[in-house]
């Protein structure tokens, strides 16, 4: 008992805290919860509960949330297993290897994140047009085009994050893998790989939900229905007349953020390792 | 254990077998891709593919510095989608490039030239029917008015009389001595050469195709003539020059008598000088700084304290720590774009629940229009940033927490110093130290922060009766939007650019102060 | 590994890709498609459209592209190039004076018997500097709901519905409802004799003349719209009120086809379509009325698509069977005044239209105050309504701007 008073104000923080982060959450259930024709939710309880408007978002053909979900998931996990995988090995070349223009080359990285391109969009949709007299596949409307797009980003952020990462891992475990023959790929492949696992999922995760995220650059690219990713999706049920569709927005964004919260509940240890690996070198 | 590394993984032949079976197959898909470029007229691909495989090759085959062999996937996709839309923006911000002036100078010619071509005030049209007639294209037309019948070819129009032709089912005329009709596929297949067809009347008037069943008569008044690189009409007799604005202008009277649509074109520095002239921008600019600022420092700031408060009550061994855990960083793994939505909703007039909650505990007796204040918006952006920031804060300084050795914090205590003292003099030097590039990220991140004002305020609230350019919690980035990008009638894409280098300077030099001083890269 | 077996290999690889690149895949012989972007709104009715009535444009094939929102097409039509650009889009009026000043649309040059079809104004909205750009397709126009529950008597007079209102303020949170907002306001505005701009004889435009200060608006919004203290009575709202109408705690509402099926869902059949009433009986609000166009891009040049893309948007788009085909799927009167309409709701919709103004984008949305004109509808409502400024000065201000607005519109 002792011991809790001493820790009363921990607790009391944190559910200060907590009723602050529900709310807004508690909110959307509700608002997915309400059956009452298209009102928009005006209390805290639902006044009649029921599942209707889970029920549009599944039997309604002009919207497939089936797709969106399928759509979504697919070039999220694509952007994020390759994203990582590059990053990681510019990530690995930036912390180990010593070269000519490292300490620009990483300065840059960082440095082009933070150009606001207005006209990134204009620019992408030259280059994309390029690529789409070329490869049809990669073009306007495909998810395939999309993810072109998003893998761009993909070194800068990740290779920035992970690099600090692969910093903390003693230099005397690659050092003595060279010394037995080992090349730099093997000591890659072998050593950091493996030991970076956790970590890697951390930012395959972050790059998952970034994905997710994402609708300006997916509003302009995904042109068919079915093809559509969540974000683009819900987006366009709050386009017009917000208030209207209120309900099935809810319903579509609790759905749409169960699978993320899972996964970032099942590797929330990781996470906190991961986000200072960056900058926690002691 | 020596040499044990000559038998695991990629080495020997197999390897290297498998490396060049991938490296094959990246070449010819890579091949394929960039021999069809070259077929399909994207010279520009064609080439970049080229280097990006002749890079990718030298460095797997040529045994390339190992670095390189490291980053050559990462590099090739940063500079096609990162560097080269940022070149790009560079080189705009040098052009006039706006409403108006958005096509080529080619293309602009050859819509100058088409906006010409002007129906007869008759409006007469004709249904055709398009076929050969002595080896070249010409067409059998009925007069949609008067029903009358000719055939037209590239030379002359000769009306026909009744009976010398035959007619489909709709009554147009199909077949005449020595004229063959093409099928619906030929005339397909023709493609836009239908619409290139002129089929004059000898009255300086032609008769032109719009498609293969359908055509006008009509005049043309402009000539493009490239030897001198001037439009000449041919009603007023004006000959019309390149300006050097991105217009064809009468050279007498410039500023108003000038050929619609215009080209992009050179103009650096007026779109930077823009930046300093234009009231439109300037005006409002000190404002809206200094929002700016103040929004991104606030940011970092409300969720850096509630962040770190939160790390440091958790940083024991609590009953309901992994509870407390998993319920308060639920914000940072549900899509934002969502969060701030469900926010807007929450602080709207007359449907939110937060004014139903002040009015159900008679804290108000009307409903509040929070998003009708300046101050109110404020606020509520400041807020809603923190309920999204404050877990991310909380991870790193947990984090960080972590890695501050305890024997330091020990050694405190045995010294005599306080918890409070401790935290004051030991953790929270040692911590903002680790934590200063990801504070400043966050600073520059939130600089830039489009999403969460467009979202929730989109700028507002404005004043727009009193002539107010910049709403109340516009921030550079939005702002520069409204001005720039967002007008359908006045997008101006070079002053955009303009204005990208400009916050480009603060936030980099900001970016790079920080990286310079931290400890993060002094072992360079 | 030794550089010799490398240069093999990569000589090797080289042989492979110059074998491959030689046997390019020859251009095949199918119809050329024809590119149509849109909105959602548009694309799913688009889709509909050619299913119910498809196309006979021999040699092509039409594809329907919708983006998610308006927005998002803005934005993907104002970055389009060549190669990635449509050969037709579908969009609101505002598209042909934007696209036309870019250089990115086609002059359309009609047939006499295709023009006769349309009504002057709505070939002069999507025309710029004497040009035609793009044919009309349908109206988007407004007209008032009245939800019959709480309206037993159709109203003759603006006067009627504030009356109703004031009598029932305890069960309704409003009298009146713009479902679209300020957009939707206008006949509102026009009922209590304001306007936008003056109109001379021949029926143009009169910029020199603004009417949000006419003395008759000032003392009508004084009389049906503000309660004795100068603050707003309750009567007219112009945003946010839709779930209130929807759920019968509002009588009127003004909105177009678009809201239909959702009145529909909401109210059953207990609803009619009429005009707003205006201040004396048998005068009425004119609305905005816009035309939706389909216009032919310079990117179908590129393709080599133009005719076929002019053959669907003149033959087929054009044809009063298409157009009432499209009116019956998306509830809006359709352009061609040859088209049968034949639900009374959206005839109810074309009358209204009928008197309505023409909007010409080029001064509304034109921003010389610092505002266009629905921002600045905006503010000055805000002002008025919630705020209680001074109802005269206020007005007279956004006069002021909103002719500043017109003014640098029509230099244009």
């Amino acid at each position: 008992m002792r011991e809790f008073r001493r820790n009363l104000w921990r607790h009391a923080y944190a559910w200060v805290l907590i009723v602050f982060t529900i709310f807004p959450i508690w909110i959307v259930f509700t608002s997915a919860f309400e059956t009452t024709g298209t009102l928009v939710t005006t209390s805290i309880f639902p006044t009649k509960a029921g599942w209707d408007n889970f029920t549009l978002l599944f039997h309604s053909s002009s919207i497939p949330f089936g797709a969106w979900i399928r759509n979504t998931i697919i070039i999220a996990s694509l952007n994020a297993i390759i994203s990582v995988l590059i990053g990681a090995a510019a990530a690995y070349a930036f912390s180990r290897l010593k070269f000519k223009g490292r300490r620009i080359g990483i300065q840059a990285l960082l440095l082009i994140q933070v150009f606001p391109t207005f006209l990134a969009l204009a620019a992408i949709y030259v280059i994309m047009g390029e690529v789409y007299k070329v490869f049809p596949a990669f073009g306007l409307g495909s998810l395939g085009g999309l993810l072109l797009v998003y893998l761009g980003g993909s070194m800068g952020i990740n290779a920035w994050l992970l690099k600090g990462f692969i910093d903390t891992i003693p230099a005397e475990l690659d050092e003595s893998a060279r010394v037995d023959g080992a090349s730099p790929m093997q000591v890659y492949w072998l050593i950091f790989f493996p030991l970076s696992a956790p970590v890697l999922a951390v930012v395959a995760l972050l790059s998952f939900i970034g994905t997710f995220n994402e609708f300006i650059m997916a509003s302009v690219f995904l042109t068919d229905p079915q093809s559509r990713t969540i974000a683009v999706g819900l987006q366009q049920f709050v386009g017009g007349q917000f208030n209207q569709n209120w309900g099935p927005f809810a319903a579509g964004s609790l759905l749409a953020s169960i699978p993320l919260v899972i996964l970032f509940l099942s590797l929330q240890k990781f996470i906190v390792g991961g986000l200072t690996a960056g900058s926690v070198k002691g | 254990m020596r040499h044990v590394y000559r038998f695991v993984g990629f080495r020997g032949l197999p390897a290297t077998l498998l490396k060049f079976a991938f490296l094959a197959i990246i070449d010819i898909v890579g091949g394929i891709a960039a021999s069809s470029a070259f077929t399909g007229n994207s010279v520009i691909l064609g080439v970049a593919l080229v280097i990006a495989l002749a890079f990718i090759n030298y460095s797997y085959i040529f045994r390339a510095p190992t670095p390189v062999k490291f980053m050559a996937p990462g590099i090739v996709f940063l500079i096609a989608f990162v560097v080269v839309p940022i070149l790009y923006t560079v080189v705009m911000s040098g052009f006039k490039f706006q409403t108006g002036n958005i096509i080529t100078k080619q293309d602009a010619i050859t819509q100058v030239l088409a906006r010409s071509v002007k129906a007869d005030p008759s409006g007469t049209a004709y249904d055709i029917t398009l076929g050969h007639y002595q080896g070249q294209l010409a067409a059998l037309m009925r007069n949609q008015t008067d029903h009358t019948v000719s055939l037209a070819t590239q030379q002359t129009i000769t009306p026909l009389a009744a009976g010398s032709y035959t007619t489909d089912s709709n009554g147009v005329p199909n077949k005449t001595a020595g004229f063959t009709p093409l099928t619906p596929d030929e005339v397909a297949n023709l493609g836009d050469a239908v619409q290139q067809l002129r089929f004059p009347d000898g009255h300086g008037k032609y008769v032109a195709p719009q498609y293969g069943s359908l055509a006008v008569l009509v005049s043309q008044d402009l000539s493009y003539d490239p030897k001198t690189d001037t439009i000449k009409s041919a009603s007023t007799g004006v000959t019309y020059v390149d300006g050097g604005q991105g217009n064809f202008v009468n050279p007498k009277n410039p500023s108003t008598d000038f050929l619609t649509p215009g080209w992009r074109t050179p103009n650096f520095p007026q779109n930077f000088v823009g930046l300093v002239t234009n009231p439109e921008l300037r005006d409002p600019f000190i404002q809206v700084f200094i929002w700016t600022v103040m929004f991104a420092l606030l940011s970092v700031l409300t969720t850096f304290i509630v962040g770190l408060g939160l790390a440091l009550a958790m940083d024991k061994k609590i009953r309901g720590r992994a509870f407390y855990r998993s319920i308060l960083i639920l914000p940072y793994a549900i899509p934002s774009f969502m969060s701030i939505l469900v926010w807007r909703g929450m602080f709207n007039t007359d449907f939110g629940i937060i004014n139903r909650i002040l009015m159900n505990f008679h804290l108000i007796s009307q409903n509040i229009d929070f998003f009708n204040s300046s101050t109110d918006s404020k606020a509520i952006v400041i807020l809603v940033n923190l309920w999204l920031g404050f877990p991310y804060m909380y991870l790193i300084s947990s984090g960080a927490l972590q890695a501050i050795p305890s024997e330091l914090k020990e050694a405190a205590s045995i010294d005599g110093a306080s918890a409070w003292q401790s935290l004051r003099q030991i953790t929270l030097p040692l911590l903002l130290q680790i934590l200063s590039p990801l504070l400043i990220s966050s600073f520059a991140f939130n600089f830039n922060n489009f999403n969460i004002i467009y979202l929730l305020t989109g700028g507002g609230p404005r004043d727009a009766l009193a002539g107010q350019r910049a709403g109340g919690t516009d921030i550079l980035i939005s702002y520069a939007y409204q001005t720039a990008i967002s007008q359908p009638n006045a997008r101006d894409y070079g002053l955009a650019s303009a204005i990208s280098m400009f916050m480009f300077v603060i936030v980099a030099g900001l970016s790079l102060w920080s990286i310079r001083r931290s400890k993060a890269l002094e072992e360079f | 590994m030794k550089i010799r077996t490398s240069r093999a290999f990569a000589a090797a690889a080289a042989v492979a890709m110059g074998a491959i690149a030689l046997t390019a895949p020859a251009a095949s012989a199918a119809n050329k498609t024809v590119v149509v972007w849109t909105d959602d709104q548009r694309g799913p009715a688009m889709v509909k459209l050619l299913a119910q009535l498809p196309p006979n444009i021999a040699g092509y094939d039409i594809q329907i592209k919708s983006f998610s929102s308006l927005t998002a097409l803005d934005a993907a039509w104002s970055n389009a190039t060549a190669a990635t650009g449509p050969d037709l889009i579908i969009s609101n009026s505002a598209y042909a004076s934007q696209g036309a000043k870019d250089g990115k649309l086609m002059p359309l040059t009609l047939p006499a018997s295709v023009k006769a079809d349309f009504t002057a104004g709505a070939l002069s909205t999507l025309s710029y500097k004497g040009s035609l750009y793009g044919i009309p397709l349908d109206m988007d126009t407004t007209a008032m709901y009245v939800n019959t529950k709480l309206v037993k008597k159709m109203p003759q007079t603006f006067g009627d519905m504030v009356n109703l209102y004031l009598k029932n303020k305890k069960t309704m949170t409003a009298g009146f409802c713009a479902l679209d907002g300020v957009w939707g306001s206008q006949p509102v505005i026009t009922a209590l004799g304001g306007y936008a701009w003056g109109i001379k004889k021949d029926g143009s435009p009169n910029i020199m003349q603004t009417g949000l200060d006419a003395p008759a608006f000032v003392n009508n919004v004084q009389k049906y719209l503000l309660a004795k203290n100068g603050k707003s009575n309750g009567f007219f709202k112009w945003a946010d009120c839709t779930p209130d109408f929807l759920a019968g705690k509002i009588p009127f509402a003004n909105s177009g086809g678009w809201n239909l099926a959702n009145v529909q869902k909401a109210l059953g059949t207990h609803f009619k379509m009429m005009s707003v009433p205006g201040v004396k009986k048998g005068t009425f609000g004119s609305p905005w009325t816009g035309y939706q166009g389909i216009y032919v891009t310079t990117f179908s040049q590129n393709h080599g698509v133009t005719s076929g893309a002019m053959q669907f948007a003149i033959q087929y788009m054009a044809d009063a069977k298409t157009q009432a085909a499209l009116t019956a799927i998306g509830n809006r009167p359709a352009a061609n005044i040859k088209a049968k309409i034949t639900d009374p709701a959206v005839a109810a919709f074309a009358k209204a239209g009928s008197h309505g103004v023409t909007q010409i984008d080029m001064f509304l949305n034109n921003t010389a105050s610092g505002a266009n004109w629905y921002d600045l509808l905006t503010s000055t409502y805000t002002k008025i309504f919630v705020q209680g400024a001074p109802l005269k000065a206020t007005l007279a201000k956004a006069a002021e701007n909103a002719q500043m607005d017109f003014v640098a519109g029509y230099k244009e």
